[in-house]
């Protein structure tokens, strides 16, 4: 695993790179697209047992901490949802240059969301796409993500300091920078998360794998979920669900490693192989 | 009240309780006492609350005193299902 330091337009990015492991021939390389605020931290360990899973059996796996995140120059206050489309575009630029090829992209949660617009834009072939537990309404998730303020002042007592939701929302839209649990989320990107959904997923033309983790011994995707991914997907779309017994692993603390889900995921993009 | 199975089976998934969740009861105190419940756990429960019975929860409500016991928790799931 080499760590090491990307450059592109808006700074640097850390980047953490698996080679494929193996004597055959590498069987292609995954680029992870990591979810938002603390969810980034909460699956790390998961994360890093899929990108060595995915190593040993051949893949090169390439993870990239996007403009504002982890160990990435740039504030997250500055960050915006196209740049970190290009973060994702300098990223499958390097893997080409590296020489790896068929590239997938690989994404959880929010990263998800913005794997599917990533996939929806790029000129590269992507041999398929992998989506964790993708978020399908950006609005739904903004709010998730504000109620985290309301959530943090309770549990501090804070109960008459705390901003509510809709109060929070007014200052992004009054173009206000709000910080929740220590994230400074900017009303530019706030705006643009606020709009993100998965309706890109009828544009995209290679196999997208759709996993969905449910804390059930007999998983299933909530009906739901269900109905509005084949609604994404339109009648265009090569998309296969499925649901995999798993903790909500961005959410949960403690989760340092989901065996089940790693090795459904390897198992799917094994089978994607044309 | 059946939604105490409910908001059992609802604690242990977001919480990452495992076989712990069986052990909880009405009377069992949530805030203060289990070391898993943070803003991100506690907007989990929201979400899934939200989510498994159909019901939207305000910002005014995510109370401490919602949060005292399992049982309150399972009193606020009542409430606004009967809304």
């Amino acid at each position: 695993m080499t760590p090491f330091f990307l450059d592109t337009q808006h700074g640097k990015r850390f980047c953490l790179y698996h080679p494929p492991k193996g004597l055959a021939r590498p069987k292609g390389a995954v680029l992870y697209v990591h979810p938002f605020g603390e969810e980034m931290n909460m699956a790390r360990r998961v994360a890093a047992q899929q990108a060595r899973a995915f190593s040993v059996n051949g893949y090169a796996v390439l993870q990239i901490d996007l403009h504002g995140c982890g160990d990435s120059d740039g504030e997250l206050r500055s960050a915006t949802w196209e740049i970190w489309l290009e973060d994702l575009d300098a990223a499958a630029r390097w893997v080409a240059e590296n020489g790896d090829e068929n590239l997938s992209v690989w994404g959880l949660r929010l990263g998800a969301t913005l794997a599917v617009d990533f996939a929806r834009r790029t000129t590269t072939a992507l041999r398929d796409c992998l989506l964790w537990q993708p978020v399908l309404q950006g609005s739904t998730y903004l709010t998730q993500f504000l109620r985290l303020h309301a959530a943090g002042a309770m549990l501090h007592s804070r109960q008459g300091g705390q901003k509510t939701v809709p109060a929070l929302r007014l200052a992004l839209e009054q173009g206000e920078t709000v910080e929740v649990g220590g994230y400074e989320l900017s009303s530019v990107l706030a705006a643009d998360i606020e709009h993100v959904n998965l309706q890109g997923l009828k544009e995209i033309r290679c196999p997208i794998h759709w996993i969905d983790l449910v804390d059930n011994p007999h998983p299933e995707m909530s009906p739901a979920r269900k109905a509005a991914a084949l609604a994404c997907a339109g009648t265009g779309a090569d998309l296969r669900l499925c649901a995999v017994h798993a903790p909500a692993l961005w959410a949960v603390y403690g989760t340092t490693e989901c065996t089940t889900l790693v090795e459904e995921t390897l198992r799917t993009k094994r089978n994607s192989a044309a | 009240m059946q939604s105490i199975e409910l908001i059992k089976r609802l604690l242990g998934e977001a919480l990452g309780l495992g076989v712990r969740a069986e052990a909880l009861t009405a009377d069992t105190p949530l805030l203060g006492h289990l070391p898993e419940l943070d803003s991100m756990t506690v907007v989990s429960i929201i979400s899934l609350l939200e989510e498994r019975l159909g019901i939207v929860i305000s910002d005014e409500e995510i109370t401490a005193d919602a949060f005292r016991t399992v049982g309150s928790l399972a009193k606020l799931a009542d409430t606004k299902m009967l809304a």
